[in-house]
């Protein structure tokens, strides 16, 4: 019953990511493979709630498995990394956060809104920051790769 | 290849790759790389978030510049692979000006997602994180009926380039409203996961993206402009659906 449900969800995590590959008009097989990011950063954030207890860390730690994916496929397949990363990360942006945080301040529960608000900013960081990270390893993967091929020819 | 077609080919493929919202290291990054490839020398690319200006050595050891505005932005994910594809063929293959004019000339006629397939997007947006933020089927079924009256809106707002910070405060403000009028008068759901759930739809997911490239690859004024859009969204959205809130709350 877990798994099927685990299996539902991950379904779920994948049409909402393809709808938003219409709204930014990817087409053909590219249309199909980029909420593959969403699933893996929706099945992530699943797997570790029992691992990690803090929030923030979860998204750093789904955030790199995530960008791993977009990083590989997107230099398998010759696509600028954008196109899969942006629709990779979507699920997590909290848009919740930012909905919590205001309706702290509407019910003047000072002490939640700082909590909601502080917890929003640092999911957003700590998304930024795992793209940051593992786009960086890549980057200077790539440099290295290309001084060898150069010193080779 | 003259001056001119040198200057053209690269002005009209950077603002191309700006106007379909790719990162600005990759306009810099790709430009130079086509102008190097076509013979230009001493090529500086400056690309920040409205703006892209090129000048360069052509054949004649004379310098040609150009600035262009970019004031209409959208994400457009398609064309941005299509363009980065191009070019990498202008700088692996021999492409004479004529044929990359009129690849261009192609990328840029193809026609957006029409209305309806967006509406579908939209739909299947809101209802899918609905159901992962923890709704049901009737959160489902509210979440679908909010997202087919909002979107028409958001789409025409899109068109009269309202402006982010507008766009999102009555874009939000209407899916708290609708929301909440339908939990008091159809039938009741947990009004918090259709909201989060709709609102999946306008955070700046793609505004922290692009600004978190262009900061990793050192273009920090860029970054920093879009990092700003980014919170300009989401305090649009905050403000939109709190003002709704305070003022409906009695309806909760």
């Amino acid at each position: 019953m877990e798994i099927l449900n685990f299996v539902i969800t991950l379904l779920f995590a994948y049409i909402a990511c393809l709808g938003f590959g219409f709204i930014f008009h990817i087409r053909g097989k590219l249309l199909f493979i980029t909420p593959i990011g969403g699933v893996i950063i929706w099945s992530a954030e699943l797997i570790l709630q029992g691992v990690i207890s803090s929030v923030v860390v979860r998204a750093l730690v789904a955030t790199m498995a995530a960008a791993i994916f977009c990083e590989v496929i997107a230099r398998v397949l010759k696509v600028p990394v954008t196109v899969f990363m942006i629709i990779a990360i979507l699920p997590l942006v909290p848009g919740g956060g930012i909905y919590y945080t205001m309706q702290a301040c509407i019910n003047s529960d000072y002490a939640l809104f700082v909590t909601k608000g502080i917890e929003t900013i640092g999911i957003a960081g700590a998304i930024a920051v795992g793209m940051l990270l593992i786009s960086t390893f890549f980057r200077i993967g790539t440099t290295i790769a290309r001084h060898f091929k150069k010193n080779k020819a | 290849m003259n001056n001119q077609q040198l200057l053209n080919i690269a002005s009209r493929l950077g603002n191309s790759m700006q106007r379909n919202g790719a990162e600005t290291f990759r306009i810099e990054d790709s430009i130079a790389r086509v102008l190097a490839a076509l013979g230009a020398t001493d090529i500086n690319v400056f690309v920040i978030n409205s703006c892209f200006m090129v000048s360069m050595k052509a054949d004649e050891g004379t310098v040609v510049s150009e600035i262009r505005r970019c004031t209409e932005k959208s994400t457009d994910l398609y064309k941005i692979d299509r363009l980065n594809t191009l070019c990498r063929r202008i700088c692996s293959e021999k492409m004479d000006y004529d044929s990359i004019i009129a690849e261009i000339d192609d990328i840029e006629s193809k026609k957006a997602y029409s209305f309806i397939v967006k509406l579908i997007g939209f739909t299947i947006i809101s209802a899918g994180f609905c159901f992962l933020f923890g709704g049901r089927l009737l959160e489902l079924a509210a979440a679908l009926i909010v997202s087919v009256i909002v979107y028409p809106l958001i789409y025409s707002m899109d068109r009269l380039s309202t402006g982010i910070f507008f766009k999102n405060i009555i874009a939000s403000g209407l899916i708290a409203l609708l929301t909440i009028l339908l939990s008091a008068f159809l039938f009741e759901v947990q009004i918090d996961t259709v909201i989060i759930g709709t609102f999946m739809n306008l955070v700046p997911g793609v505004a922290l993206t692009t600004s978190m490239r262009d900061i990793i690859a050192g273009d920090l004024i860029s970054g920093k402009n879009t990092l700003t859009e980014a919170l300009v969204i989401a305090l649009g959205m905050a403000l939109g659906s709190g003002l709704v809130i305070a003022s409906l709350g009695f309806l909760m």
